[in-house]
Parts: C-alpha cells; sequence; structure tokens
C-alpha cells in the first residue's frame, strides 16, 4: 500500500481534501484522534456531526458539541435527530453536553493557544472522573470570527496540538463551513490535521495505488451500499480489470474516485489488493458483488476486519480460488 | 412518540439508509444487544431496507421495538408484495442469482425472520426480522 506521505501529496485540490490515507468516515474517529472536516450549507454537516455524537455516546464517551453562537439545545436535538431514547438520556444526565468555545474559554474572553489547551485537559480530566471513557469534541470553527481570533494563531494551534491526542482519552473534530474560510487556507487547514473526515455521511472513496513489490491495491473509504455501489463497484472493476486500469492511468481524476495509478505501472494485472479496512460498512449486496468480480480475478488479496470477513465468509468468499482474506483488528 | 420498548420509527428512501444504520445500531446498544450480533442485526436490516428501496416502492417505514427478550425490527414497503418463497434456502453462491440474497443473509443472522402482507387491501409487505437479546445482569 502507498504510505500516507505518498497519498497525502496526491490529496489537496483547490484546499479541498480528498480520499488519501489519512481520511476516514465519521464513524472511525477514536480517541486520540484530531481531525478536519469542511462543510457546505445543508443537513450534510448536521448529519456528520449526528454519527460523531452517536458513535461517542455508543463507546462511553462524553461528548462536547462546541457551537458559536449557540443554537438553543431543544433545535440542535431536533437538528440531530436526537429523540431517541439513547441521545435523550445522555443529554439529560450531561454525558452529551451543548457548549460554545466562548465557555471553554472561560473567563479568558480572548482565544489563546494555552487557554484553549487548558480548557481541554480540564474538560477531558472532568469527563474522566464523571466514569466516561474518554471525551470527544465537536468544535465548529465559527468561534475563529465570533471571538475575533487570528487564524495564523489557530492554525499554529492546531499545527502543535499533537500532546492532546497522542494516547490520549481525547479526540477532536475541528469543522470549518466552506463559505467562510478559502480553499487555500482550507488546504492549510487539512494538512494541519492528522485525519481528515469524509465530507458526507455515507459517501465512498477509493484510493487506489501501487503496493508493496509490483502489486496493485485499491483502498475503500467510508461506506459500500446500493447508494454507493455503482463506485463501489466502478473502483473493484478498475484495480481489478487491466484495461480499466489503463483507462484509470491516463485520466488521473474522475468523479470522486481520485486515481493515483501510474502509467509505468499497469502490468502484474493478477495481484490486487482490496482494502476494505476503512470501510465502516459494506452491505451484502456489495460484498456480494466484490466476491463475483474476484472470481473473474487472479490472486486478489482482501484485506479486511474480523467482521467483515466473516460477511464474506457467509457469502462463499472461501469458494473463490483467487481470494485470500488478510484479517485485521481495526478498533 | 419513542420509549424504551418503541425505539425507532422513521420513513425512509435510499439517501436514508446511512442515518437508519446508526440509529438501528444506536438503539441495538440500548437494548442490550452486544458486538458482533449487533452488527449483524445492521446488516440485516439494511438488507430488508435495500431490498424495499430497490424492489418495493423505493421507500420503505421502519420499526424498531424491544419486545420481551427480543429486540425486533419491522420493515414495510408500498411494493407489489412478496413471500418468503423468494428467500433462497440454501447459501446461493457467489456466482448465484443475486435475488434474495440479501434477504437470505438476513435470515441467517436473525432469529427470526418472516415475510407478511401489509394489513388491510393496500400493497406491500412487512418484513419481520428478531433477534433474541442477552440477559441482562
Amino acid at each position: 500500500m502507498p504510505t500516507a506521505e505518498e497519498e497525502a501529496d496526491q490529496v489537496l485540490d483547490g484546499g479541498e481534501a480528498v480520499a488519501d490515507a489519512r481520511t476516514i468516515p465519521v464513524q472511525r474517529m477514536r480517541p486520540g484522534d484530531h481531525a478536519f472536516s469542511a462543510y457546505d450549507g445543508g443537513q450534510g454537516r448536521w448529519e456528520v456531526l449526528a454519527a460523531f455524537v452517536r458513535q461517542g455516546l455508543l463507546t462511553g464517551e462524553k461528548v462536547l458539541v462546541l457551537l458559536d453562537p449557540q443554537p438553543p439545545a431543544e433545535e440542535l436535538l431536533w437538528r440531530l435527530h436526537a429523540r431517541t431514547p439513547a441521545v435523550q438520556r445522555a443529554w439529560e444526565t450531561g454525558q452529551l453536553k451543548f457548549t460554545s468555545m466562548r465557555a471553554l474559554l472561560h473567563p479568558e474572553r480572548d482565544f489563546t493557544i494555552e487557554g484553549q489547551w487548558r480548557g481541554i485537559a480540564e474538560e477531558t480530566q472532568l469527563a474522566l472522573r464523571q466514569g466516561y471513557r474518554a471525551l470527544r469534541t465537536y468544535a465548529d470553527m465559527g468561534w475563529i470570527a465570533e471571538l475575533g481570533a487570528d487564524l495564523e494563531a489557530v492554525l499554529r494551534r492546531e499545527h502543535s496540538s499533537a500532546h492532546l491526542f497522542a494516547g490520549r482519552p481525547y479526540s477532536e473534530v475541528c469543522a470549518y463551513d466552506r463559505q467562510f474560510f478559502s480553499a487555500d487556507i482550507l488546504g492549510r487547514l487539512a494538512r494541519a490535521h492528522p485525519r481528515n473526515l469524509l465530507g458526507d455521511l455515507g459517501s465512498l472513496h477509493a484510493v487506489h495505488g501501487i503496493g508493496t513489490g509490483a502489486r496493485r491495491s485499491v483502498r475503500l473509504v467510508g461506506e459500500a451500499d446500493v447508494t454507493t455501489s455503482v463506485e463501489f463497484m466502478g473502483a473493484l472493476r478498475t484495480a481489478l480489470t487491466p484495461s480499466e486500469r489503463a483507462e484509470a492511468a491516463r485520466k488521473r481524476r474522475t468523479g470522486t474516485v481520485l486515481e493515483v495509478i501510474k502509467d509505468t505501472e499497469l502490468a502484474r494485472a493478477e495481484d490486487v489488493t482490496v482494502d476494505l479496512t476503512s470501510l465502516h460498512f459494506i452491505s451484502v449486496g456489495c460484498a456480494a458483488g466484490l466476491l463475483r468480480l474476484c472470481a473473474q480475478s487472479s490472486n486478489v488479496a482482501i484485506r479486511c476486519t474480523p467482521f467483515q470477513a466473516r460477511l464474506l465468509l457467509r457469502l462463499g468468499a472461501d469458494s473463490v480460488r483467487s481470494v485470500a482474506l488478510a484479517v485485521e483488528e481495526v478498533e | 412518540m419513542l420509549t424504551n420498548e418503541r425505539l425507532c420509527r422513521r420513513y425512509f428512501t435510499s439517501r436514508d439508509l446511512p442515518r437508519l444504520r446508526i440509529e438501528v445500531e444506536e438503539c441495538a446498544a440500548w437494548a442490550g444487544l452486544n458486538e458482533p450480533r449487533r452488527g449483524e442485526f445492521v446488516v440485516a436490516v439494511d438488507a430488508v431496507a435495500t431490498n424495499a428501496v430497490e424492489h418495493a416502492g423505493g421507500t420503505g417505514r421502519l420499526l424498531l421495538r424491544h419486545v420481551g427478550a427480543e429486540l425486533e425490527c419491522q420493515v414495510e414497503d408500498s411494493g407489489p408484495g412478496f413471500t418468503e418463497d423468494v428467500i433462497p434456502e440454501l447459501a446461493p453462491g457467489v456466482a448465484g442469482a443475486s435475488s434474495g440474497r440479501g434477504l437470505w443473509l438476513a435470515r441467517l443472522v436473525t432469529d427470526r425472520l418472516t415475510v407478511e402482507r401489509v394489513a388491510g387491501t393496500g400493497p406491500g409487505a412487512v418484513v419481520t426480522l428478531a433477534v433474541r437479546l442477552p440477559e441482562s445482569g
């Protein structure tokens, strides 16, 4: 597989992060992750936020949602479609808390890197004392304008906050509204974060590359279901079919799929790695489609989680002689 | 109104499936269903919901309930109706017809799956799938 750096070099296009090694679906956020997210107007932003909240509640984390200005809680619960018993209970007990950057920085009135770090450290310690596994924060970066903060200082903060995350019970999504930040700034911000979130819930990205030796690879990121099955199967065909790969090499980019295949690397059609470990979800239809394509190819290694392996085996993976499952634990 | 027994109720189209999966997973966890069965239940519900949007009218209605010792999901569609006969008895196999594969897998990983006509004279089918919950405490 390509290294993170090799893929990262390919990813920033007009300031917009597209799929690379650091890209994950929001459901894959774990303690220690520090992620960039960019959104346009509309419901997409709320769906990503809702997924972030629910995943945190599911794993026993405390969840802070920082919005400046802060809308009424009732409106937020409505926007998050959060009228399920679990979310309602979390809000009532304080496991889910709506607040603002202004409140986090209090009693300081202005943003300073040190003041913000101090606020996060205090909230993290509080969450642990309250018995939660970790703290996760979704910060809408509208607070930069709201507090009149210096953007360069924010960039320095994003670059220099590793100590908050590495091995620590804290994760954070920094969400930027595209209408208020230039493409250049968004590009710099995306590079400052170790993780970039897929922009939309339910989306799928594919990264094609050359792995160890002459082995080709395709890494699927996000969710493979009935709404993304065309992209999913297209990415697989590109990886598994020599003529498709040649075409892909000529186009550097097609639609939502970023192609990083090199013209000189079109040989060895028979050696392909399909990496499913960055998929949060794969449907029965997509899993069956993958096996059907693999049955027409030769020597395909499928990197997958134990859960995915079980699904593939139930669908007959062990009857496809050209397929080998490489099972990896992914938290 | 949602309660501890009636956990989730919503209409859906294909665009709603990602959010639907999240809510089903959350409610399954709330009801006490642990991994890996929880993930399998989500895959099964997705397969049934996908069947509704692909083959049975494009929309569906999901109701998730905690009933006794079971977590039960009903998916109602507005298609022409179908019976359990469309579900293959044996594993379809990699090269086999794709028809019914999702429902076959859903039946395999759950404890109960039934298909009935929508009550009354209207079109549509109701697929009910359920899993037993682990005993608490």
